[in-house]
């Protein structure tokens, strides 16, 4: 061991050597100080300090950060847990109801779901888009009304609206846009029929992920944001109207390149949560190191406002509203990101109060994960199926459930039907799968099945 | 010397060498937080802790403390930023690869093993004292620290610096 010590202590001598700034002497004191006054007034503020909600509690993390000595002061955090949105039909419902939920099968779709099948919930119905326009893999469409249990056939989409598409529901009609190329369409849901609409200006060069990554509904406003390494794009198509008006480029690092996008709008307030990325080739290792950074923008009269970004690898895969000034935002680390976390990474940010908290969700593995919040609870479900950091290889479908106001996991019914996953929705009566992306899917019987997790109710 | 004023001194100069085991400890980029809330509880035993020697072993011990509690607890909070995040300057890869690598392998050690190997060869503490921070017994510390190097054997890590330093 005595040779090896001074070869050991030069190894860790030299990891923890680089720059270091100087303290915040005076934040230290008087945080340091105020912490002293809050151990000699512990016992009766112990009981305030165990009601508060996470935020409150996050907000006192937060406050510690070194980073706001060179921030400017803002408003002081919310004390209370922000109260559930109601858009998706399932608010208030708690983590324990979904934990105790139960998978049961939905009556096959009248169409075959096969290659990319895409779902939106229109409040009434899950629009149903599958197929790529193949022989062996037609396009088409159909409705599953959960409360009737019950499928009805759609017009099948109008060329081009087939593959990886975005759907958004917005006022009586639901907007299809290819992610890839741009096409679009509208679909009057009580008719179904379709209507063909301008296609979205594809970038100059080859995107990453596509011409459209997300979209989503402002009121009855379409917005779809698009990634790409000419720009990043957005679009808005007022309600009633057949022409894309162009917003205001999403504002980011001009070295970055978008990589992922996320929408949601609710309770007045629409929010695009992006994820960026950086490469570079470390040429003595010959390892591609990529840097990423997530960013939440904001659209306020047709601006975007910057409400938050950090630069821990972070790919953003989904992101909903948890309450007014609140989104929770999934999202995973891909190999050579140098991710410090077991994926995926929930972050549950308070932008009023200028404060954000991030979870790992240690039961799931996986990069490609669904989100949905009911304001009480936030459910996750993994996607992809990818090996985990641990290297245990996560069958999809996995679903796990988080307890907002608990703070804690909970581990939800693995959706044993789905082998992979082609669409989610939550409706107002669960959260359904639907469709294989397997290519033996499409030889197989019961490939146009769905499942539904209806949570358990008393 | 004012009380304060103490304190001041002492975080002055006991910082940078504080960030650093705090670099080593946690392979998360928060390293400067998790010194300043150990420096925050230190202020309030500050009465009982005048001598700097002692001062610096109670905050190593609640740092040591807080980057377990921190990577057991995943998670932490963060402060919204008003301007987006600087871009990362090319680094001069030559100068990082070692450091990189070691910071990659002590971030796959596992956390108890990456904090004895710290506390052990970086801190400069014995068996036993790395044990007290711990609450823990000797015998696991010892063998912490021996799954740690042999970790760091087999990814053959000690020759490549061997090599580097030489170089």
């Amino acid at each position: 061991m005595a040779d090896l010590d001074p070869r050991v202590t030069a190894l860790l001598e030299r990891a923890a050597d680089g720059p270091v700034g100087d303290p915040a002497v005076e934040d230290i004191v008087r945080r340091g100080a105020r912490r002293r006054r809050l151990r000699s007034t512990a016992l009766t503020a112990t009981a305030a300090v165990a009601t508060a909600a996470v935020v409150s509690t996050v907000a006192i993390v937060a406050t510690s950060s070194s980073d706001r000595r060179s921030q400017p002061a803002r408003p002081g955090p919310s004390a209370t847990t922000p109260g559930p949105i109601s858009t998706n039909g399932l608010a208030g419902v708690t983590a324990p109801e979904l934990a105790h939920g139960t998978w049961t099968n939905i009556p096959a779709a009248p169409v075959k779901l096969c290659g990319q099948t895409s779902v939106v919930w229109t409040g009434s119905v899950v629009v149903t888009i599958t197929g790529e326009d193949t022989v062996t893999c037609a396009s088409g469409a159909a409705a599953y009304d959960p409360k009737a249990n019950r499928w009805h056939r759609l017009d099948a989409p109008p060329p081009g609206i087939n593959g990886q598409l975005v759907l958004v529901s917005a006022g009586d009609r639901v907007v299809a846009v290819s992610q890839l190329r741009g096409t679009a369409a509208a679909l009057d849901v009580a008719s179904g029929r379709w209507q063909s609409l301008p296609s979205l200006p594809s970038p100059a060069a080859q995107p990453l992920a596509g011409v459209v990554a997300t979209g989503l509904a402002v009121g009855a406003d379409v917005v779809v944001v698009g990634v790409g390494k000419a720009g990043d794009q957005a679009f808005r198509l007022p309600a009633g109207q057949n022409t894309w008006t162009e917003l205001p480029r999403l504002p980011h690092p001009s070295d970055y390149t978008v990589v992922a996008t996320a929408g949601y709008s609710a309770g007045g307030k629409t929010w695009v949560a992006m994820t960026t990325e950086k490469r570079h080739f470390n040429k003595r290792a010959h390892t591609l190191n990529v840097q990423t950074a997530y960013s939440v923008l904001e659209l306020q009269h047709d601006q975007w406002l910057d409400r938050g970004h950090d630069g821990l690898p972070f790919l953003v895969n989904a992101a909903q509203a948890l309450g007014p000034d609140a989104l929770v935002v999934a999202g995973g680390c891909l190999p050579g990101m140098g991710c410090p976390y077991a994926p995926p990474l929930i972050l549950l940010a308070d932008f009023r109060g200028g404060s954000s908290q991030r979870i790992a969700v240690s039961p799931l593995g996986g990069t490609t994960h669904e989100v949905f919040s009911t304001g009480a609870a936030v459910l996750v479900y993994d996607a992809s199926g990818e090996e985990s950091g641990g290297g245990v290889n996560i069958r999809p479908g996995a679903t796990a459930v988080y307890d907002v106001k608990a703070r804690r996991w909970l581990k939800a019914p693995h959706s044993a039907r789905v082998e992979n996953i082609a669409g989610e929705v939550w409706t107002s009566y669960g959260f359904v799968v639907l469709g294989q992306l397997r290519i033996q899917c499409a030889s197989l019987p019961g490939c146009s099945d769905g499942q539904i997790l209806r949570p358990h109710r008393g | 010397m004012r009380r304060e004023d103490e304190f001041r001194e002492f975080v002055v100069t006991a910082w940078p060498g504080l960030v650093r085991l705090a670099r080593l400890l946690t392979p998360r980029a928060d390293a400067e937080d998790l010194v300043q809330a150990a420096l925050e509880r230190t202020y309030t035993h500050w009465n009982a802790l005048r001598e700097p020697q002692a001062a610096t072993a109670y905050t190593r011990t609640v740092l040591t403390r807080l980057a377990i509690r921190a990577s057991k607890r995943r998670w932490r909070g963060e402060v919204a930023h008003e301007s987006l995040p600087e871009s990362a300057a090319e680094p001069a890869f030559d100068d990082v690869d070692t450091a990189e690598a070691v910071r990659r392998a002590l971030a796959q050690l596992s956390r108890d093993q990456r904090v004895v190997l710290v506390l052990r060869f970086y801190g400069d503490l014995t068996e036993t004292a790395i044990a007290d921070v711990l609450r823990c017994r000797p015998g696991t510390v010892k063998s912490r620290l021996h799954r740690a190097l042999t970790e760091l054997r087999t990814r053959g890590l000690l020759d490549d610096l061997q090599e580097a330093t030489d170089g």
